[in-house]
């Protein structure tokens, strides 16, 4: 193709050409070096170091906000429209069906890969010398993702997406002093309606959207300011390689399979779609959304008011991590130690096991409020569990302490893993291995 | 080229045959969704039409009395908008309501098009099934069930006991539609079980009944009913409370609900069926009539669920046998709830000496036989009946299909 412009110079438009490319080129590196410094620690680019789950995560909100955008054409957020709209969307839209799908499993991934991200950085101790702020930015976006995802779920308007919501929208009333009308705010009304369709829609197609684009920002520019990745505090001289293009090319490589996994993926698992939201016919069990069974799983052995406490109060204390362990010569070492390790291993076999004694135990054995019948169920179901639990949890950072001779650090490293594997053990025990009426069963 | 670069050819190279693939094969998933779809509208209407509109168009939509059959093809190909609008909003002068809620009916718009779904792709003859499947058992009959029992003490509470028998006979039969089981009226026409009627001239409500109401939609009954029989009504109408202080009430057919994920009360359903259907041979708890006793360890350890199905469903092999087969009249959710609820008597079934009631299963082997080559029990067969031989290879045309 021979291009008729000329450049102001007269000069021929082969030459043009070139000069385009490098001013092409000049900008790209730009853009890139705005979000990478130009040179990165050769260790820093080891892939099992960070699993390159921040920029997963980055690359599929941008895959979630454009196939939502195209959504957003074909969704008529009505009560007697919406789930029609699926059906349209499903059956008369070329690749509808697909672009859904990309966005149910591109939003259930997301919400995975942050979480591992967050794994990642806290058993690298990488909230440490001056990354609190980002630390807590951190907690501030997995609670949006969280809020993401339980605003999206609701939008198709089936029966899954009517009970989780009104399963995990009753919980709310349960905050003191303000519960009842914030769940009346949140639903536009009593109940999980047209008004409750309507403000999710909102909230999910432009209020978080407006939070996550600023926050996102905020927590990338944050990572340059702190002093770029975390690495380990070294007397020699590190080698480091250009961002150009050795990153570069790990990040393309990577995105490139993330779509392509995600796209087939979507291809041969079509996102799923129930009966029509019906509030006369509860589906038993009725389950919230699979990230909320962990917490769900509490409610069944304590008081809703203790159920909620105790992950906000362990919300709080993750979040506060950052200023109650600050021993900055562990940064950048996966478990901090040989110490360390050993701990998060015990922790992490802990946390496997004791939630699954305790829940067993509560199951069949273990009846505060028939023990204890003098006493309102708040005290005997909701305080005395979660105070023990508090305990408990002391025994086991005083425990790291004294059996492995574990510092500050390294014991809470044991506590939060304990912490960490117990919300898995617990979310899986709720999604697979509760049955009609919440009762345990075995799924196979 | 390194590796990175080469990971990422390969990712994009299978992109772009990914999706090519996928366009072209779009047109035809987006084919079968929609056939998908159709179906499912038309497995959640027939829930719906069991419940609210069989008991006037019938469970086949063949109609019932003045009310139109619906499985025609003038039905089949009428306008969508058509039928929408009457579903949503009734017809002005008859007796089909309004159904959308925003007219005040049950269902939302959606629910109307299910409707309409069901009436352009339903295969009648399936609804009963469908509906089963779901849970939903219709009623046996648009109108209710009356048991000779019934109309005996009814015959035996007077002098004109008899007629007033024959007159609710033919009530339940005939006007229970529109007046209503117990005579308590409908939207559709007025409460009959009251003082006015019982105090109006009998002759004068002969002569409605000959004639009917010019102008509603009482219908003129003289071709259908003769005078004797409008006679008999009429006492029974006017003895109405006579009948109702003697405790005796018509019971309303309705569909019954069953969870079909709930065991006990697919065995309840069972339980009700096996009442209904086969008590009367077989005994109320399975101890043998004329029928052989299902109650025994014979027979239940020797036969399988699935022998048990195929029994009820194409009547049994054992020649000169007077079990009906049943697999017309019951669902397969029906013949199931029956199986599981024959079944449930294993546990604690006893060794019956003689379960089908005479010697030696009707008599010796030799006798038992019966001129027909395709009789699996005859001596050439070498089948002995009750050793479970037959069960193990089953002629071909009588595989095992329990879909009746």
């Amino acid at each position: 193709m021979q291009a008729s412009t000329k450049t102001p110079s007269g000069k021929s438009s082969h030459v043009s050409r070139q000069v385009e490319r490098s001013r092409m080129r000049a900008v790209m590196n730009n853009i890139i070096l705005h979000l990478h410094p130009t040179r990165v620690p050769a260790s820093a680019l080891r892939l099992t170091y960070t699993w390159g789950l921040g920029g997963l995560s980055a690359l599929l909100t941008v895959i979630l906000i454009s196939t939502g955008i195209l959504l957003m054409f074909r969704y008529d957020a009505s009560v007697e429209r919406a789930y029609a709209s699926i059906q349209f969307l499903e059956t008369q839209v070329m690749f509808g069906s697909l672009l859904r799908s990309v966005h149910h499993w591109a939003a259930n991934l997301l919400l995975v890969t942050v979480f591992l991200h967050m794994l990642r950085v806290f058993f690298t101790g990488s909230y440490k010398k001056g990354r609190a702020t980002n630390w807590l930015v951190g907690i501030a976006l997995l609670l949006l993702v969280v809020s993401f995802n339980f605003t999206g779920y609701l939008l198709p308007w089936d029966q899954l997406a009517y009970w989780a919501v009104t399963v995990a929208t009753s919980l709310l009333s349960y905050i003191p002093l303000i519960g009842n009308a914030l769940t009346t705010f949140l639903l536009g009304g009593p109940e999980v309606g047209q008004a409750t369709l309507r403000n999710f829609y909102a909230i999910h197609v432009a209020v978080l959207p407006a939070l996550l684009l600023l926050t996102m920002s905020y927590h990338f520019w944050r990572i340059r300011k702190d002093g770029d990745i975390s690495q380990p505090e070294r007397d020699d001289k590190v080698l480091k390689l250009t961002t150009i293009p050795y990153l570069i090319q790990i990040e393309l490589a990577a995105a490139a399979l993330l779509i392509t996994s995600i796209l087939l993926w979507a291809m041969f698992v079509p996102a799923p779609l129930e009966e029509m939201a019906n509030p006369a016919h509860p589906p038993n069990p009725a389950k919230a959304a699979w990230y909320f069974l962990g917490l769900q799983e509490l409610l069944l052995h304590m008081h809703p008011l203790a159920a909620m406490m105790l992950p906000g109060l362990i919300l709080l204390g993750v979040a506060l991590i950052p200023f109650w362990d600050t021993r900055s010569e562990d940064i950048g070492i996966y478990f901090r130690s040989s110490t360390g390790k050993k701990i998060a291993l015990s922790a992490a076999v802990l946390g496997v096991v004791l939630p699954i004694v305790l829940v067993v135990l509560d199951e069949y054995w273990v009846d505060f409020p028939g023990w204890l019948p003098g006493l309102p169920t708040i005290v005997s179901n909701g305080m005395i569990p979660l105070v023990l639990t508090m305990a408990g949890l002391g025994i086991i950072y005083w425990s790291f302490q004294k059996l492995f001779k574990g510092n500050r650090s390294e014991s809470t490293l044991g506590l939060v893993t304990f912490l960490f594997i117990s919300l898995i053990t617990l979310t899986i025990i709720g999604i697979f291995f509760r049955g009609p009426n919440m009762a345990l069963i075995w799924p196979w | 080229m390194n590796r990175y670069y080469v990971i990422a050819m390969i990712a994009l190279l299978i992109l772009i045959i990914a999706i090519p693939v996928y366009a072209w094969m779009e047109p035809a998933r987006m084919e079968q969704a929609q056939q998908l779809l159709r179906e499912k509208y038309v497995q959640d209407a027939a829930v719906m039409y069991v419940d609210n509109c069989a008991l006037c168009h019938g469970v086949e939509g063949e109609g019932i009395g003045a009310y139109p059959p619906l499985n025609t093809e003038g039905i089949r190909e009428a306008d969508y908008d058509f039928l929408y609008k009457t579903i949503a909003r009734g017809r002005y002068n008859t007796a089909m309501t309004a159904w959308h809620e925003d007219d005040g009916g049950p269902f939302n718009s959606y629910q109307i098009e299910e409707l309409v779904a069901f009436l352009r792709y339903v295969d009648w003859a399936q609804v009963k099934e469908i509906a089963a499947q779901q849970g939903v058992i219709p009623p046996a009959m648009p109108v209710p069930e009356v048991q000779d029992s019934f109309l005996e003490q009814v015959a035996a509470l007077g002098a004109e006991g008899e007629s007033w028998a024959n007159g609710i006979a033919t009530y339940a039969q005939s006007c229970t539609t529109c007046h209503g089981v117990n005579g308590e009226g409908t939207d559709l026409a007025p409460a009959l079980n009251d003082e006015d009627t019982r105090m109006a001239d009998a002759e004068e409500l002969a002569r409605i009944i000959r004639e009917g109401i010019p102008g509603t939609m009482m219908p003129s009954w003289d071709k259908k009913l003769d005078e004797q029989t409008i006679e008999d009504v009429v006492a029974f109408l006017q003895n109405w409370d006579k009948i109702n202080e003697a405790g005796l009430e018509l019971t309303p057919p309705a569909p019954i609900h069953v969870d079909l994920n709930n065991p006990e009360e697919v065995l309840a359903l069972g339980e009700t069926l096996y009442a209904n259907t086969c008590a009367a041979c077989h005994g109320e708890n399975g101890e043998g009539g004329s029928g052989p006793a299902l109650n025994s360890l014979q027979i239940l350890t020797r036969h399988t669920d699935d022998d048990l199905r195929r029994v009820i469903i194409y009547g049994p092999r054992r020649p000169n046998s007077i079990m009906p087969a049943f697999g017309d009249r019951l669902t397969s959710v029906e013949v199931d709830a029956l199986v599981a609820y024959i079944r449930s008597w294993e546990e604690t079934a006893v060794w019956v000496k003689n379960p089908r009631g005479t010697e030696q299963g009707g008599g010796p082997p030799w006798l038992r036989a019966t001129p027909d080559s395709n009789n699996p029990i005859s001596p050439e067969g070498n089948r002995g009946f009750g050793r479970g031989r037959w069960r193990k290879n089953p002629p071909p045309d009588q595989g095992l299909d329990t879909q009746p």
